[in-house]
């Protein structure tokens, strides 16, 4: 998409644009940081130009060193002597902090350079392609470590998508996974080069590794040689390449014409889902026709692109929906309630107990062999359990998300002010988590219209139709009664904006297109 | 090295769009006669590809003298074995599970009715490929043709749906009573290993929504109860108006997510209440040996044995449950690549005394067993028409690889259970039998020995697993249902009933 064609949309198009690409990588952006809500949200001014190029600078821009050292200090918990220290931490992490930690980070860390490494990363590691397959006897948390901090560094660094798969291959991490020379050739084969038929080719590339081999549990899962390295020549992929070691073999697949290609195909099979095959294989065609070859232009070329915007509609996933709501409901983990706590990543990616873990949802973290699947699992069982953890654990449960009380004052309808009791919830809280009080005023002078239409704005990037304002004012008025009238104008109860919040955010976690990540168009 | 290949992507390319004007199964070709009585599959598929060796250890003298790297002695000297180390009279692995097999296959000695019978000879000719992804997709939909075509439930299902008036008009269940309108069938298509490949859609043929795969866990867990209050249904009234100026599609997947929801809310607590009664009384000694509390029967204690005590507790309390879907979660994977040795076996063990556990919970919850009046759930049914199928991707290489494993290969076990009385082709299922011969071939020392059928043995394509199944449930020549135009046009045939079996020892 164009700077011009967005500048062309809708105040409300542009700030559904910029929130597809910002849930996308699970961020997300708050009302007010987009619309100026000072004078109410009947036609409120963007607050910026150029929306779109803001984002994709900010997302080439390396956040400073200092900032990101402070975020990432605090996250854990490092004291004045570098010792970290779980008091201090901002989050509780466990034994598989390298699951959880990335989602931390993506959260924390502004819109940069460095959040959307921390998504590159952790998105293909839940991927066929990186995938440190937790569930399988010989993979151990310390090889999904590797993995993801091997990618993420080279991304940060700006490592071609063949060196970083030239990095993979030999390593230990991925040997764990296909455990055998001729399976690791096979694999290597379907992963990066998208190649299912290799009966031959797999045992020419097996015999070429031979010489290496996975220990057994015993011996702790070693990649170990038989010190008999193979000196026969294979020929391998129609008898087009010649190899006779591993690297040789490991040569071959970094450097076939096939990879970008089939890279990218991965990633747009993810993002695109939904999409005709047709449709999916010109982005194909037109990515790897532009050249990109690192991962950073392929998913910003897929991600800004006009048809990935405006024309792809897809289930979100669990980290979508997730994760953007906390961005734009302003949710702060110093709050730390229920299930929505400081172990809420924890509690995502490896806490089997919890209500909010993704495996319920049928989408487990860096723990499928074979990578997540292509398209997000919304079968009745999985279903059930992300709707009832967004719903029940954020949502409706305005504890995750509250903060003090705090009285601010607004006009009664004579001519005078009158006191008002504001929740600081998240979404005007402040950073000291006390609340925003100038945005609370603005809010507590806001209609209960206009206060419904931020709420949807916040959960949906759409206002209310005239259907939903209806029936929802209705409702709030005369059936849960959090709305009064102050001289002849509906305004909303003393110390009721926390309620009405929860019975509109209830509605939208009912609507199914709030699971849907959808076409702007 | 040699120059770059030529740039195609194989699994991505124009071609594929023609794919489904090849691959619609031919429904309008098929021939049907409804069952008289609804049959219940449960399909316990072994993700990664399950070494044949547990179940077919007759070619073991010749693999050892052959492979890269020796077997224990214990599997290739039978007369020195140690007990129970050793391989059982019918060449099943003592220590993976074949003490378990062997009594299935023969039922203690001929005491009690057999439960299983294995065909030894399930066999990748058409199309070779050892790729996971490529031979599960073929393996659950039954169809060499994996893009853009509708699994094996899913073709079920849409069989069933287009010849439901003769369903209806003669088919009873196992209760007696005659199948109703099989769209509003309660269960009918159940998933236990999440979303599934088994259950993939056929966008020419929708189905209703009841026909499609439902999802459950083994403990019927009930995440589809809201948190309510009173103003839920006013709410939803509100949702309702919504969903209504929805273009048609949009939101699909979602609101037949909620649709669901609503639906296992209401329903779900049955079956938690099934589930947590009482075992069976077990009360014929060949099978009190094992499995058994000294009363009741007893599952081994894994997560794979509560996946399947869930999954035939649904089949026997709902007798119109007809495909289940079963993974082996709570085992671990069947890709042996490496360590085989220290995990097969265990494994293997667990498969199938979990499986004998289940074969008899079925027996003894069925009124065909004297003094069996009800299930635990109070239904009063038969249960010889419920089948358990148990296959995988592909089988392995038998030769032992340098990180002590077996890589992928063609010629795989079927282990099939129950279901005698259940038509299938040229006659009713039959269980202790062993169907299918190989042999080893490969070169000596190298990594590609493999088993295939000997040249007088039976065989038949892992899709004729498939067929067999559509042929349980009415059709006369299902091979149309696996075929298709491309790759294989004649498709392949339902495993045939009236082959004789191999002596039993």
């Amino acid at each position: 998409m164009t700077d011009s064609e967005y500048n062309n949309l809708t105040a409300e198009q542009q700030y559904q644009v910029i929130n597809k690409i910002l849930g996308t990588i699970y961020q997300g952006m708050p009302v007010d940081e987009f619309f100026n809500v000072s004078s109410g949200l009947s036609s409120p001014q963007v607050q910026f130009t150029d929306g779109l190029r803001n984002i994709r600078t900010a997302l080439r821009t390396d956040m400073d060193t200092a900032a990101r050292t402070a975020i990432d200090s605090a996250i854990v918990g490092l004291d004045s002597e570098g010792n970290e220290d779980p008091d201090l931490a901002l989050y509780f992490f466990d034994e598989d902090r390298p699951r959880s930690l990335p989602l931390a980070r993506i959260h924390e860390y502004p819109v940069s350079r460095d959040a959307f490494v921390n998504w590159m990363a952790y998105f293909l590691t839940n991927t066929i392609m990186f995938s440190p397959a937790l569930e399988m006897e010989s993979t151990a948390i310390i090889n999904a470590q590797n993995t993801f901090r091997r990618l993420a560094i080279g991304m940060q660094d700006g490592l071609t998508v063949r060196q970083l798969v030239a990095q993979q291959l030999p390593t230990l991490d991925r040997w764990r996974v296909s455990r055998s020379a001729q399976n690791h050739a096979l694999e290597a084969y379907e992963l990066y080069l998208g190649l299912f038929d290799t009966e031959e080719d797999s045992r020419e590339g097996g015999i070429a590794c031979g010489d290496l081999y996975l220990t057994d549990e015993d011996e702790g899962y070693q990649l170990a040689r038989t010190d008999f390295p193979n000196t026969v020549p294979q020929y391998i992929l129609d008898d087009v390449y010649e190899v006779t070691t591993c690297d040789d073999f490991h040569a071959v697949i970094a450097g076939h014409p096939l990879l970008l290609p089939r890279v990218t195909e991965v990633i747009i099979n993810y993002l695109m889902d939904g999409r005709t095959i047709s449709d999916r294989l010109q982005m194909v065609e037109s990515i790897t026709a532009s050249g990109a070859d690192t991962f950073e232009e392929i998913f910003a070329g897929i991600i800004f692109s006009r048809e990935y915007l405006m024309n792809t509609e897809r289930p979100k996933s669990y980290e979508e929906a997730m994760m953007h709501m906390l961005s734009t409901l302003k949710w702060d983990v110093r709050h730390n309630r229920d299930q929505v706590d400081d172990a809420i990543f924890d509690r995502m990616t490896s806490n089997v107990n919890s209500t909010i873990y993704l495996g319920n949802a049928g989408w487990d973290s860096m723990a499928l062999k074979i990578g997540r699947t292509p398209f997000v699992p919304m079968d009745a069982l999985s279903f059930s359990n992300y709707h009832k953890a967004v719903r029940e654990e954020l949502l409706r449960e305005e504890q995750a998300y509250v903060g003090n009380m705090v009285t601010v004052t607004r006009e009664d309808g004579n001519g005078g002010t009158e006191n008002v009791q504001m929740v600081a919830e998240g979404l005007v809280n402040g950073d000291d988590g006390q609340g925003n009080v100038e945005l609370l005023q603005h809010i507590a002078d806001l209609s209960p219209q206009e206060y419904v239409d931020l709420l949807f704005l916040t959960a949906l990037a759409r206002r209310a139709t005239a259907t939903e304002m209806t029936d929802l004012i209705d409702f709030l008025d005369n059936v849960a009664d959090h709305l009064v009238d102050n001289n002849g104008t509906l305004v909303v109860r003393n110390g009721r904006h926390d309620d009405i919040a929860q019975e509109v955010l209830d509605y939208i976690s009912r609507l199914p297109e709030f699971y849907y990540s959808r076409a702007v168009s | 090295m040699g120059a770059g290949a030529a740039l195609a992507l194989p699994s991505l390319t124009m071609q594929s769009l023609l794919n489904p004007a090849y691959a619609v199964p031919a429904y309008n070709e098929l021939t049907f006669a409804a069952p008289a009585v609804l049959p219940q599959v449960i399909n316990v598929f072994l993700y990664g590809g399950a070494s044949e060796l547990a179940g077919n250890l007759t070619n073991i003298v010749d693999i050892d003298a052959n492979s890269q790297n020796p077997y224990p002695n214990t599997l290739v000297d039978r007369a020195n074995a140690a007990p129970g180390a050793g391989v059982t009279a019918n060449g099943f692995w003592q220590a993976a599970g074949g003490d378990a097999l062997e009594f299935m296959l023969t039922g203690g000695g001929g005491a009690v009715n057999p439960y299983m019978s294995i065909y030894r000879t399930i066999v990748k000719r058409k199309n070779t490929t050892r790729s996971h992804r490529d031979s599960i997709f073929m393996g659950q939909k039954g169809s060499l043709d994996v893009d853009n075509t509708p699994g094996v439930g899913t073709r079920l299902a849409t069989m069933m749906y287009l010849n439901r008036a003769a369903i209806q008009a003669t088919t009873v269940t196992a209760e007696g009573v005659a199948v109703p309108s099989v769209e509003t069938m309660l269960f009918p298509f159940i998933s236990f290993e999440g979303e599934t490949t088994f259950f993939a859609s056929d966008p020419m043929n929708p189905l209703p929504l009841r026909m499609r795969g439902l999802t459950l866990d083994e403990a019927f867990d009930n995440p589809y109860t809201r948190n309510e209050d009173a103003n839920g249904p006013m709410l939803n009234a509100i949702v309702d108006k919504m969903k209504a100026t929805y273009q048609s599609s949009r939101f699909e997947k979602a609101i037949n997510g909620f649709t669901l929801r609503d639906e296992l809310e209401a329903r779900i607590g049955n079956l938690q209440n099934a589930n947590a009664q009482p075992l069976p009384v077990i009360d014929q000694i060949p099978d009190q040996t094992d499995d058994f509390d000294g009363t009741r029967l007893q599952y081994p204690n894994n997560g794979f044995a509560d996946r399947i005590r869930a999954a035939v507790t649904l089949a026997i309390e709902n007798p119109t449950t007809v495909f289940i879907a079963v993974g082996t979660d709570g085992l671990g994977g069947w890709d042996d690549h490496n360590n085989g040795f220290d995990r097969y076996p265990n494994r293997m063990t667990d498969l199938f005394t979990t499986l004998r556990a289940a074969s008899k919970h079925i027996k003894y919850s069925g009124t065909q067993t004297a003094n069996v009046a009800a299930t635990p759930g109070g239904v009063v049914r038969t249960t010889d028409n419920i089948v358990i199928n148990v296959y995988g991707d592909f089988g392995r290489l038998v030769n032992r690889n340098n990180s002590n494993g077996w890589d992928h290969a063609n010629n795989m076990n079927l282990y099939t259970f129950g279901g005698t009385t259940v038509a299938g082709m040229n006659g009713n299922r039959t269980m202790g039998k062993v169907i299918g011969t190989t042999m080893r071939q490969g070169n000596s020392g190298q990594n590609n020995q493999f088993t295939m059928p000997t040249t007088s043995s039976y065989e038949a394509e892992p899709l004729s697993i498939a067929s067999t199944t559509y042929r349980y449930f009415g059709a006369q020549n299902p091979q149309v249902l696996t075929q298709d135009d491309m790759d294989n046009p004649n498709g392949d045939p339902a495993i045939d009933e009236s082959v004789a079996s191999e002596a039993i020892l």
